[in-house]
C-alpha cells in the first residue's frame, strides 16, 4: 500500500479535507480515524483581532499530516498563482492543490486558467496537485507540464453523486499509467471510493462526504476501509467480467450425468 | 503650503476602503490594522504576492488593493 510522492513515503491513500466538520474535535477525531497523512487547508481574509488563524494552525499541525494548501475560490491564473505563493510562505510547503473556478453553477474548474497557472507554478518549484475535470486531453496537458498529481473530479464538488463518468476516469488511468492520480470531489459513499481505486487511482481526496456525515468519525473509518479494499483489488488484478455463466466447480465427473 | 505627509491616498484592505497618508509603508499599515509581527499571515497587493521581507520597503500607492490572508479550513 505504501508509495513515494515528492520523495516522501506514505502509507495511506486517503487524502482528507479539513473543512465543514461540526466541531474542531470532530475534525481531529476524523483525521485520526481516517489514517490520512495528507490534509488540505485553505487561506481566507481574517480579522487580525480574531487570532489571524494561529489557533487553527496549531490544531492542523497537531495532526502530523503533510499539508496540502488549496487555491479554492480563485477564478484566474493570476489569483491562483498569488494564492499559491502566499500559501507557500504561510504553510512552509511547496505543495499546492491548484483550483481555478470556471462556472458558479457546478463549480467546474476552468481548464484554460488551470493550465496557465500550472505552467507558472511548476516552473517556480511548486508541487502542483491539479484539481480538474475528467477531461482526458486536459489531463494529458497537465502531465506534460510536470504537475505532481492530477486530480479529476468524480462529480461536481459536494454533490455526493459518485463517479458520473467511469469511462473518462478509466481513460485517464490507461493513458497516463505513470501519473499520480487522485479522485477529488463528488464522492458520497465508500463504495464510490472503492470503485475508483479499483480502476487504479492512486488516492482519493474526501471532505464533504466525511465531514457532513451524521457520524464523521465512523464515516472516515468506512472510507479508509473502502480505499484500502479498492487498492488491494487493483493490485490483485480482478478477473474480467463476462456475459455468460461459468461454473466454478469442475464439470468433469459430475454425478448423475448422462449423455443425451 | 503643500505637505506631502498631509496628502492622503485611498487603498482597499480586504475589500474595505481606507484613507491613509501618502508615503505609508505596507509594514506600518499592517501594524496599524492590528497585525503582529509573528502572525501567521501573508499578503498580496493588486493580486501580486508580497513576501514578508518586503513589507518595510513597500510604499502603498493610491488605489492599491491589499489582501491579507491567514490559514483556515479547506477542502
Amino acid at each position: 500500500m505504501s508509495y513515494v510522492l515528492d520523495g516522501k513515503t506514505f502509507n495511506s491513500r486517503f487524502f482528507i479535507g479539513s473543512s465543514l466538520y461540526p466541531s474542531p474535535q470532530h475534525l481531529q477525531d476524523s483525521v485520526k480515524a481516517s489514517g490520512a497523512q495528507v490534509i488540505t487547508v485553505g487561506l481566507r481574509r481574517l480579522n487580525p483581532q480574531a487570532g489571524g488563524g494561529n489557533a487553527y494552525w496549531s490544531m492542523i499541525q497537531d495532526t502530523g499530516c503533510q499539508l496540502l494548501p488549496n487555491t479554492a475560490g480563485c477564478y484566474t491564473a493570476q489569483e491562483a498563482i498569488a494564492t499559491a505563493q502566499m500559501a507557500r510562505e504561510i504553510f512552509g510547503t511547496d505543495w499546492i492543490k491548484l483550483e481555478t473556478l470556471g462556472d458558479d453553477y457546478n463549480l467546474q474548474p476552468n481548464p484554460f486558467e488551470l493550465l496557465k497557472a500550472a505552467e507558472v507554478l511548476v516552473k517556480e518549484g511548486f508541487k502542483v496537485f491539479a484539481y480538474t475535470t475528467d477531461d482526458l486531453v486536459l489531463a494529458l496537458k497537465l502531465y506534460d507540464l510536470g504537475v505532481t498529481a492530477i486530480m479529476p473530479w468524480a462529480a461536481p464538488i459536494g454533490t455526493a453523486l459518485g463517479p458520473i463518468n467511469l469511462y473518462a476516469l478509466e481513460a485517464i488511468r490507461v493513458r497516463l499509467p505513470d501519473a499520480f492520480l487522485v479522485v477529488d470531489a463528488g464522492l458520497g459513499v465508500p463504495s464510490h471510493a472503492a470503485k475508483v481505486m479499483e480502476l487504479g487511482y492512486d488516492a482519493c481526496l474526501l471532505n464533504s462526504a466525511v465531514a457532513q456525515a451524521a457520524d464523521p468519525v465512523k464515516m472516515a473509518k468506512a472510507f479508509a476501509s473502502a480505499i484500502e479494499a479498492g487498492r488491494w483489488c487493483y493490485e490483485a488484478g480482478p478477473i474480467p467480467s463476462r456475459p455468460t455463466a461459468q461454473a466454478s466447480t469442475p464439470t468433469l465427473g459430475t454425478p448423475f450425468w448422462h449423455q443425451a | 503650503m503643500s505637505c506631502q505627509q498631509c496628502a492622503t491616498i485611498v487603498v482597499s484592505f480586504n475589500g474595505e476602503s481606507f484613507a491613509i497618508h501618502q508615503g505609508m509603508m505596507l509594514a506600518d499599515f499592517l501594524q496599524g490594522r492590528g497585525y503582529a509581527a509573528d502572525q501567521r499571515m501573508a499578503c498580496a497587493i493588486n493580486t501580486q504576492f508580497v513576501p514578508k521581507g518586503q513589507y518595510v520597503s513597500r510604499e502603498l500607492q493610491n488605489g492599491d488593493r491589499i489582501d491579507v490572508v491567514a490559514p483556515v479550513q479547506g477542502g
